[in-house]
């Protein structure tokens, strides 16, 4: 598959401070595109230079091969990070309003937005000002009109903040239709058990440089079967008191296991029959999160505290 | 001119248009037109009801007196009830210092305004004494005064044999008609009266609209919504969107005002402080009118859009707007100038500055007759002007948008502006 996208040696700083160093990406034609990070990584910049609204100050930026320019604006839309609608329009009228910016007819694009207000439940809404919408609502008018135009590539900045779980659901859903569609879907997250549900390709950033970047199969398939998914009848803290522990995660009545290198998985078993009913024991390949933590500490570059606490944050 | 332009274009005029606050601004304005040029003879006409009683004392043989009353007769039946002064003779029975007594108690009382003691020689002297408590009602004493002076000059005119139509011809004044040399309708007064009404009205547009202008494109980056805006359209289609949409909000306003003024003068209403008929004015001031109209609302438009794009809120906007404003008064103060000395050197130069060009250029047409290469030269730079602005706020715009993460330096300032969006 040929790329759709291709950044070549992207840089963008801030003053002093760099927010993306020499980023090289290839997004290919037809794949849901994760680009993944926590907060700060750089994502965010990486997407507006995508979208011509930051200049980079070094490196090149090319749709099917040939430099983005405004003739390309009909073929791709945006969720910007910062939503934003015109608040005294009325619903469906703003959503045909920016279908007809992307080349759209009156009609087509009228037709268009009231099955998508079917779908996401929001026909009642159709005449109420955006003002009266509550946040999550204006959230979705913003995604339907960036899918409605049926553009070739969409690019969403971390489209599931803010979203309860139906909705994400939804989301979720509508981004593999585009897929099956044959568009190409680039989304950011700091979410990455979301990534890992949805993207056919990943590029997970690190303060502005890559750390990772490939299809998710192939990455995960180069990592060891070395994680365990317990399911037993005792704490957090009785397992990381045995002595093969090195790290345990909850995962919902489930506990995600590391064990110490030198330490045997069978011994491990055996250990944990004998202190308590086991009712789960499978190994499975490490989940995105360790993958990036581990691709972190590989790095050399360990969160710092500032960074941990906001992974805290947003775990919680 | 894009697709797109228009349909921004379409949706900045109509979301306004449809605005509760744009529908009342543009009914009040004809209401409030209505009261200033119908009101001034309504109230003219309700207070010319009230009248003036006042009593005459005839000292003489009494004749003069009853000519006095049948004058005042003739003229009330002649106004239809609205003269606004009635008389009654009253006899003295040859104790003047009595019937004075008497009449001051009925003026104390107010029935009687005052009354009027003629001489026994009136009509040769001319001398007559009002005695009245207050002197406001003078429309009352100014007529009566009239009257008196038609009686005396009556008099006289019999005892030196002149005839009364023939004084009326000698005494019957030039009459100095101003007009213009080449428009053969339009009177000079008119014309001026015309034109400083139309310069009121540029000032308001480009003050007005400016300002809206700026506002509408501050709420796209206060709202957020100008990223989305950015992944459809460039920055220049967006800010002209911008400065069209509320140019023709404005037209619309201003063309339901100006319609609704020339509809009541039709009527009765008075336009402005003096007779004119449309008619007079020449095609001529209307076309300038219009170019100056257009032409000034979009380099004031684009100097405000430009200061919105600029700023982040509209406290921020608040600060930078005053040098525009100002730019706008300024040519208003200077107005001055031009109307007294339309064609001198200053003028001239003053007219010439893109910035003031709107409103001077056109009080000079107004007021004096510019050679065509001056009006020319004028629009020509305006123009230019204008077109200059305009695409330098679509790239000012971007140029605040785009986060360079540092001030720019000159060479990408440059490198932006001349970049194609």
């Amino acid at each position: 598959m040929s790329p759709i996208l291709e950044l070549r040696g992207v840089r963008k700083s801030y003053g002093d401070f760099v927010a993306v160093h020499d980023l090289d990406l290839s997004i290919p034609q037809g794949a849901i595109y994760g680009v993944l990070g926590p907060n700060g990584a750089g994502k965010s910049t990486t997407i507006r230079m995508i979208m011509n609204i930051y200049v980079p100050d070094a490196g090149e930026i090319l749709l099917d091969g040939a430099p983005l320019d405004r003739s390309a604006t009909d073929r791709v839309a945006y969720l910007p990070e910062e939503r934003g609608l015109y608040r005294k329009m009325r619903v469906r009228e703003h959503i045909v309003y920016l279908a007809r910016l992307k080349g759209l007819s009156a009609d087509e694009a009228g037709s268009r937005a009231d099955a998508w207000l079917e779908r996401f439940d929001l026909s009642d809404r159709a005449a109420a000002k955006v003002d009266e919408l509550s946040k999550g609502m204006q959230q979705k008018v913003q995604f339907i009109a960036c899918v409605l135009p049926e553009p070739d590539l969409i690019i969403l900045d971390e489209p599931f903040s803010g979203l309860d779980p139906i909705n994400t659901r939804l989301l979720t859903e509508i981004i593999s239709e585009q897929r099956e569609a044959g568009r190409t879907v680039l989304f950011s997250t700091h979410v990455l058990e979301q990534a890992e549900k949805l993207c056919d390709h990943i590029v997970l950033i690190h303060r502005g440089r890559k750390l990772l970047d490939g299809p998710l199969d192939e990455i995960r398939d180069g990592y060891p079967v070395d994680t365990l998914e317990v399911e037993a009848a005792l704490g957090a803290d009785d397992l990381r008191a045995m002595d093969a522990v090195s790290e345990v995660a909850e995962q919902g009545r489930r506990y995600r296991v590391r064990l110490r290198d030198d330490a045997g998985r069978q011994e491990f078993l055996r250990a944990l029959v004998s202190r308590a009913e086991v009712t789960h024991f499978s190994a499975v390949r490490p989940p995105l999160t360790d993958i990036f933590m581990r691709e972190v500490e590989a790095a050399g570059m360990e969160l710092d505290e500032a960074e941990l606490a906001r992974a805290a944050e947003v775990a919680a | 001119m894009s697709g797109k332009l228009w349909i921004i274009v379409r949706k900045e005029y109509l979301e306004r248009v449809r605005s509760r606050s744009f529908v009342l601004g543009t009914l009040l304005g004809p209401i409030l037109i209505a009261a200033m040029m119908f009101g001034p003879a309504l109230l003219a006409e309700r207070s010319g009801v009230q009248h003036m009683d006042v009593a005459v004392i005839d000292l003489g043989d009494g004749s003069t007196a009853a000519q006095l009353q049948a004058q005042v007769a003739q003229a009330a039946a002649a106004s239809g009830g609205q003269f606004p002064l009635r008389l009654s003779i009253e006899e003295t029975q040859g104790d003047l210092a009595a019937t004075r007594e008497h009449l001051d108690a009925l003026v104390g009382e107010d029935e009687l305004d005052g009354y009027v003691v003629l001489d026994p020689d009136f009509l040769r002297s001319g001398h007559a004494t009002y005695y009245g408590e207050r002197l406001s009602g003078v429309v009352g004493v100014e007529i009566l005064e009239k009257m008196l002076d038609q009686l005396v000059q009556s008099v006289r005119m019999r005892d030196l044999g002149i005839d009364a139509s023939q004084l009326a011809e000698v005494l019957k004044g030039a009459d100095l008609e101003l007009r213009s040399v080449g428009a053969e309708e339009a009177s000079l007064k008119t014309r001026m009266m015309l034109g400083l009404a139309m310069i009121m009205l540029l000032y308001m547009m480009m003050i007005i609209y400016g300002q809206y202008t700026m506002l509408a494109v501050i709420e796209d980056k206060a709202s957020r919504v100008v990223e989305v805006m950015l992944a459809s359209v460039t920055t220049t289609e967006l800010m002209l969107g911008k400065i069209f949409g509320q140019g023709l909000v404005g037209f619309t306003q201003f063309g339901v005002w100006v319609g609704a003024g020339l509809v009541f003068s039709r009527y009765g209403g008075q336009l402005l402080p003096i007779e004119f008929e449309l008619g007079q004015v020449g095609l001529d001031l209307w076309l300038w009118f219009g170019v100056f109209f257009v032409l000034g609302y979009l380099l004031y438009s684009a100097l405000y859009a430009g200061v919105g794009a600029l700023c982040s809120s509209t406290q921020d906007a608040q600060q930078y707007q005053g040098p525009i404003t100002m730019l706008i008064v300024l040519p208003m103060l200077l107005l001055q100038v031009a109307i007294q000395n339309p064609d001198s050197g200053l003028s001239l130069g003053l007219s010439l500055f893109p910035l003031f060009t709107p409103l001077l250029m056109f009080i000079r047409i107004v007021m004096g007759k510019p050679e065509t290469w001056q009006i020319a030269l004028g629009i020509g730079l305006l123009a230019g002007t204008v077109f200059l602005l305009l695409r330098m706020t679509g790239k000012l715009f971007r140029l605040s948008i785009l986060e360079f993460g540092r001030a720019p330096n000159l060479k990408e300032v440059v490198q932006l502006l001349r970049s194609p969006d």
